[in-house]
């Protein structure tokens, strides 16, 4: 029960840091040069994502959490 | 597997965007190419190539396909666990219809898996487009099929930015209509393993949903969370699983077919941040994963993008996953005792680790346009040898004999 | 006393400019490749303002029509001044090498100007007629607003 808590917490944390404005530096048009990047997008390589996805699919009870939908397979 | 993605391509050029990848394009129309082969401990063998496209369709629309294939050999856990004298089993194999039986002997202490040789085609299509300046949709379909399996999906996703363009909110849901066509028929639940009637096939349908909120927060960090629930109802067995069913001493007598409940609902909560410092970009996320079936699970991965030069980059990767077991995973059941309504002995539904190490290296070559990427993968999964549920003798006897996996990818990607 | 002068004075403010449409617009000097362009001198022509930057996508895009327009109304009395917004010049320069153009390229990277010109998201346009006002402010580049915003270039040079 604890690790459960603990791990609450921090996600309540990040969401706070992702909700508050205090924690935001107000970036400019001009200034998103390095957010533009293909390397900073949170899936900078899609297609080795879903390779990777299919396999943890297949070899683990977890999935999602990513994505949406995503066909199913008979991954013995 | 469609995404609520991350792209940079809208008309004012926003942070977050659909379909991913096809930022900076000089051209339309973006081609990315990838092998994956996976070699597992001397079991199993994947040889999977993929082949993704997306083309711009002006005004900031854009369509894409992509199309994979998985050839599959190997064998896998059938479920019976090692015991003190060897196990033989015949397996069928081969399309229905056309069934041909192998006789296959396992020593005492070696777990019993099954072969199978499989290939599978997969076919996404995916569209997006502006609704409004700030609010972006995206609309996929999937199918695919394997002897035996057909999996046919959709998904809708929007994303909404705000004005000021630092905060996005995702919302998208999805739906999956598969069949189940095991060879030789679907056995019957729990049935003794030798005189099950087999049935034809089954469906599983899969509804899933996701919201996000993604944050820029300074010039060279973003953060995003996701939470997902998904419900899946149909049938959820692994149709060619079974469960050892043991005398008092824990000594395998016989098997049962394994039976799953027929519905699962399970959750994600996804933490993932990308942040830049230098020229160099550490990829860090952490999702918490829990359903209905008493699985819980921690993931957390980390990529960190270190750049060479203009045209060069050297990416490690790390993974780490762990997972409790599902309430009705057992390691046998002891014969004459009452039977549980659900019990599997799949080893991914028991107590697992997997650790996954891995290195990219991309580069550019001079007389020709486009990206390659080269990835050496290690993965080892495993866990408590001795789980707690084990019964008997099964105590002697290593359950869960690491598996060690070996990956090598290879991409090229480029734009025309 | 004075606090409820200040804000009815505001008030007053607020609601006069909201009726003034075409606001005129910041001056400013900016260096070019070889030379330097100063906006006062422009009084007279139609400006266009562009903001861009290497970057971003649908500046790339927006290049080849900010050429159309000044093959075809340069000579009717459009001026194109296209202001760079790149913190490293190398960069710009490597995006004009692959797309050459014949109208004037400023450089701004301290966005000094930007900030004048308030500019929300990249790339932005502003519209400027030939008394120095703001008549149209546009953000962001798509091929089907392109025909729209020449409609309104014509009408300017008509003026």
């Amino acid at each position: 029960m604890k690790t459960i808590t603990l791990k609450l917490v921090l996600l309540f944390l990040a969401a706070l840091v992702l909700f508050s404005s205090c924690a935001v530096q107000h970036v400019k048009p001009w200034e998103r040069d390095q957010l533009a990047q293909k390397k900073m997008q949170l899936i900078h390589d899609p297609t080795e994502n879903g390779l990777d996805e299919h396999i943890y699919f297949s070899k683990e009870a977890s999935s999602g959490g990513k994505s949406v939908g995503g066909g199913g397979c008979g991954c013995n | 597997m469609q995404l609520i993605k991350n792209r940079l391509r809208i008309a004012t050029c926003s942070l977050l965007a659909i379909a991913g990848g096809a930022a900076a394009a000089d051209g339309d129309t973006q081609l990315d190419a990838a092998m994956l082969f996976y070699f597992e401990d001397g079991r199993t063998d994947v040889f999977e190539p993929v082949l993704n496209l997306k083309h711009d369709l002006g005004n900031d629309q854009s369509i894409g396909v992509k199309f994979v294939v998985d050839a599959i050999t190997g064998s896998s856990p059938n479920g019976a666990t090692p015991t003190n004298h060897p196990q033989t089993f015949t397996s069928t194999s081969g399309s229905q219809g056309e069934v041909r039986k192998r006789v296959e002997v396992f020593n005492a202490g070696e777990t019993p898996v099954r072969m199978f040789q499989d290939n599978r085609i997969s076919v996404d299509l995916n569209y997006d487009r502006p609704l409004t300046r700030l609010l972006k949709g995206e609309i996929t379909g999937h199918i695919s099929a394997e002897k035996d399996y057909v999996s046919r999906g959709t998904t809708l996703s929007f994303t909404q930015d705000t004005p000021d363009r630092l905060t996005t909110f995702s919302v998208g849901g999805g739906a999956n209509f598969d069949v189940v066509e095991p060879t030789g028929g679907k056995p019957e639940p729990l049935k003794n393993s030798d005189s099950t009637n087999h049935f034809g096939n089954a469906n599983k349908d899969e509804y899933d949903g996701m919201i996000g909120i993604t944050r820029i927060l300074s010039r060279r960090w973003l953060m995003q969370l996701n939470f997902s629930r998904s419900r899946d109802k149909g049938y959820l067995t692994e149709p060619y699983k079974i469960v050892s069913i043991l005398d008092q001493t824990g000594s395998q007598i016989y098997y049962r077919m394994e039976n799953r409940p027929d519905n699962r609902t399970h959750q994600n909560v996804l933490l993932s941040s990308a942040y830049e410092f230098t020229d160099d970009v550490i990829h860090f996320s952490y999702r918490y994963y829990w359903d209905d079936w008493g699985i819980r699970s921690n993931t957390v991965e980390m990529k960190y993008r270190y750049e060479l030069s203009e045209a060069s980059y050297l990416e490690p990767q790390f993974r780490y996953y762990k997972q409790t077991a599902a309430t009705f995973f057992v390691s046998g059941i002891i014969d004459g005792t009452t039977l549980p309504q659900f019990a599997s002995s799949d080893y991914r539904l028991g107590n697992l680790q997997t650790t996954t190490y891995a290195l990219k290296y991309g580069f550019q070559l001079e007389d020709l346009d486009g990206d390659f990427n080269i990835r050496a993968e290690y993965m080892r999964q495993g866990d408590d040898p001795h789980p707690g549920n084990a019964i008997g003798v099964q105590k002697n006897y290593d359950l869960f004999p690491a598996v060690n996996v070996f990956i090598i990818t290879a991409g090229y990607s480029v734009n025309f | 006393m004075l606090i409820i002068r200040s804000v009815v004075f505001i008030i007053f403010c607020s609601l006069v400019s909201a009726f003034v449409v075409a606001a005129p617009a910041p001056s400013f000097t900016l260096p070019t490749a070889h030379d330097s362009v100063a906006f006062d001198s422009l009084r007279g022509k139609v400006v266009l303002v562009d903001f861009w930057a290497s970057w971003c996508d649908p500046c790339r895009k927006s290049f080849p029509w900010l050429e159309d327009m000044y093959l075809k109304y340069s000579k009717q009395g459009l001026t194109i001044v296209a202001i760079n917004l790149d913190a490293k010049r190398d960069n710009a320069d490597k995006f004009l090498a692959k797309f050459p153009s014949d109208f004037t390229i400023a450089f701004d990277p301290k966005a000094t100007v930007a900030q004048l010109y308030d500019v929300k998201a990249m790339p932005s346009s502003f519209l400027i007629d030939r008394t120095g006002n703001i008549i149209l402010t546009h953000t962001g580049f798509q091929e089907e607003q392109a025909d729209e915003l020449e409609s309104h270039v014509q009408e300017a040079l008509k003026k």
